[in-house]
């Protein structure tokens, strides 16, 4: 099935691209696909894919990201172990604030 | 006394005279300063039923505890009037250096009353104000204003001022400072052009007395060190306040056609990243703020090219932005630099302008009306030329210049179900329907309409905890858990604090609450604790609240337009919800303390918060 990855704000950079799309086995879930971008898109050391952090940059914290699945946050679903659907858009953000 | 002179000025524009006061400390204690010390004045001094545009409403300028202090993000001040657009309790606040620059001068703050028979401006440099002639402003922008005060004063001083929009009394015209900075909310520019009061320039050099210097150098240190380290920080430095954008917009709350759709599909071109690709030339910083959120920029491209200035502001790119379906950056741009020059309220503005964009498409709005402008959802140009009309209230200007409520009321045919403010102020962008407790915050914000007041975006929308309260988590968004509420309700009672100390809301994002507290003790020689520090801010906000009461505010306010509780969102995350507002609602009342038939805070809770004297009013 295929998904689609959008990583906002600084992830850009990281990712190199606004839009990733995967191709992934049925029913694979978020830690799983996290696993695959660490692997494949350019995120080596800087994801840790077990709980969903990120390693930001030299001198940081490790901060949570915001993940969301067609828009709703895993936090309000089965968190990594959430399940994805064909075509899901799989949103990820770094701490953000203002407006 | 500590973090305060103790003194205000108090000038009669009726009578031109200026005269200064003494402020108890047990006042400056009670109210926390700012907008706290002013709201009690407003409730004091302001009969009940004074008109807001007439000489018996008072203009109460307010710096705070902190306002200027070493510590982080505390540059900010109040005013406080009676507000033309709700006609209940008004509030804007704004950062920059002025509120430290004015605060310098050795005073706390001033209360304007009466109106002055021609244009003037009020010049206050260390311990002394005086009253000048400012027909020679009248007319000007807030630029041509600052820059002439400048040139007449000395480049030291700074300006807080109204553009055109506050002298043809716009209902939503900002006073400006510092430029590009506005006390926006609630149309107190147009009350300050009411008086005839153009602008305040001030240059000091008197220091606040602290508490305990040394000990506030070191804590303040380590709260720079934590901010230092928070990614909020980061985010909004790289961003600005846009940077929320695309978190609201992938939640399908990005209000879009005038709150027709939750999701604006061309975010991409106007977000946080395309600001920062495009126009950003510099950071702007407010007084000691490690934060930087603000937008130096320049158009470098297309019609608007050459112009600059500051932002666009989060708000300003939604209202402008989605609300007007439009994606040409440049364009929303411009509309902002137009409504920072004649101080007008972007949100206010953009809103209106969605609105009459609505009115166009259904043909409520005709040419007729609006001498022949085509005022359609997603044309550029219209924003900008309306903006200008807006401002000299010029053709169909002199309608939207009175706002969404104004306009529906005299338009009727149903335009009232789509006219997105609550209590008269125009709501800002964030679709409640895709965050329940928004629409909570929206309904019980003591301004109106207002994202600031709780800021419950920030735990729902964004996904930023609050350190500054006990719990702000909120499980899921969609749904209206009355469990819940007592988020927004303590986040409505500290933030308050922050308008009255004197200190940006966004450090609530990022330090913790007995952190802050200390910080405020070491400032003042106070001895609050967290749960007494938020107790004062509950007393104020109760207070402000009161005061609107008395002016014929009852529970039947606490609503929110039509189109949010009864049509549903019709795409992205939240398609189908509409707030579910009653059962929130009531719980609100019940954990306030609130009559819930009259909306006023019952005399037990008002004599809990040590306000016997306002529960004898109101209750009498």
């Amino acid at each position: 099935m295929e998904v689609v990855v959008k990583p906002y704000l600084f992830l850009r950079q990281v990712f190199g691209v606004n839009k990733v799309v995967l191709d992934l086995p049925e029913e694979a879930n978020v830690q799983e696909l996290l696993q695959v971008l660490r692997c494949d898109y350019g995120m080596p050391e800087k994801l840790n894919v077990a709980d969903g952090q990120l390693i930001f940059m030299d001198g940081y914290k490790p901060v949570g990201l915001t993940i969301l699945v067609n828009g709703y946050n895993i936090k309000q679903l089965q968190g990594l172990y959430t399940t994805l659907n064909d075509g899901a858009v799989i949103s990820l953000f770094p701490p953000a604030a203002g407006g | 006394m500590y973090g305060c002179h103790g003194k205000l000025l108090r000038v009669d524009l009726s009578n031109s005279k200026v005269n200064e006061e003494e402020i108890p400390e047990s006042m400056h204690r009670k109210y926390l300063g700012g907008a706290g010390l002013a709201t009690r004045y407003l409730w004091d001094e302001v009969p009940k039923g004074a008109a807001p545009l007439g000489p018996e409403n008072k203009l109460i300028f307010m710096a705070g505890s902190l306002t200027g202090v070493v510590a982080p993000s505390t540059g900010r001040f109040s005013i406080v009037a009676k507000s033309p657009q709700t006609g209940i309790w008004g509030q804007a606040n704004s950062g920059g250096r002025w509120g430290v620059d004015f605060k310098r001068c050795g005073y706390d703050g001033i209360i304007f009353e009466g109106a002055s028979s021609k244009p003037v401006y009020l010049v206050v440099e260390d311990n002394k104000a005086e009253l000048k002639d400012a027909s020679h402003l009248w007319g000007k922008n807030v630029p041509e204003t600052t820059g002439l005060l400048k040139d007449e004063l000395g480049e030291k001083f700074n300006v807080a001022c109204i553009g055109q929009a506050g002298e043809n009394l716009v209902k939503y015209a900002a006073v400006m400072n510092d430029l590009g900075r506005a006390a926006g909310r609630c149309g107190l520019g147009a009350v300050m052009g009411s008086k005839n009061l153009k602008a305040i320039a001030v240059r000091g050099s008197i220091k606040t007395p602290v508490s305990n210097p040394e000990e506030l150098k070191v804590h303040s240190k380590k709260q720079y060190e934590l901010m230092d380290e928070a990614m909020l920080k980061m985010a909004m430095q790289a961003f600005g306040t846009t940077v929320v954008l695309d978190l609201v917009s992938v939640r399908g709350g990005f209000p879009t056609r005038n709150w027709q759709s939750g999701v604006f599909e061309y975010s991409d071109d106007i977000n946080g990243p395309a600001i920062s690709d495009n126009i950003l030339t510099k950071n702007i910083t407010c007084f000691a703020c490690p934060i930087e959120c603000g937008r130096g920029t320049e158009i470098s491209k297309g019609k608007y090219a050459g112009h600059k200035g500051e932002g666009p502001e989060y708000e300003t790119v939604g209202t402008f932005g989605g609300m007007c379906f439009i994606n040409d950056l440049e364009a929303i741009t411009m509309a902002g630099y137009l409504c920072n020059d004649y101080g007008i309220d972007t949100i206010s503005a953009g809103n209106t302008i969605a609105f009459a964009m609505e009115c166009y498409e259904k043909g409520i709005l005709t040419d007729s009306d609006t001498g022949g402008i085509a005022i359609n959802f997603g044309d550029p140009d219209v924003i900008v030329d309306l903006v200008h009309l807006i401002a000299r209230r010029e053709g169909v200007g002199d309608l939207l210049a009175e706002g969404t409520m104004r306009m529906s009321q005299k338009l009727g045919q149903d335009s009232e179900d789509f006219a997105m403010h609550v209590k008269g102020l125009e709501l800002p962008a964030y679709d409640s329907r895709a965050v329940q407790m928004t629409g909570l915050t929206y309904a019980t914000a003591n301004r109106g309409g207002d994202h600031i007041t709780a800021y419950v975006q920030g735990p729902t929308f964004v996904d930023a905890p609050f350190l500054m309260i006990e719990d702000s988590e909120i499980k899921d968004p969609f749904v209206a858990d009355p469990s819940e509420v007592k988020v927004a309700v303590d986040l409505e009672d500290m933030l308050t604090t922050f308008d009255c100390v004197g200190a940006c809301k966004f450090m609530g994002l990022c330090l913790n609450a007995d952190d802050w507290v200390k910080l405020v003790n070491l400032v003042t020689g106070w001895d609050f604790d967290t749960a007494e520090y938020k107790q004062a801010g509950e007393r104020v906000y109760n207070l402000a609240r009161a005061f609107s009461n008395r002016e014929g505010l009852t529970a039947e306010g606490d609503t929110l337009p039509k189109r949010l509780l009864e049509e549903p969102l019709p795409d992205g995350p939240a398609e189908g919800h509409v707030n579910e507002l009653s059962i929130l609602l009531d719980k609100y009342y019940q954990l306030r303390g609130w009559d819930e038939q009259t909306g006023k805070p019952t005399a037990e809770k008002l004599r809990e918060l040590s306000l016997d004297d306002i529960a004898a009013e109101i209750w009498s």
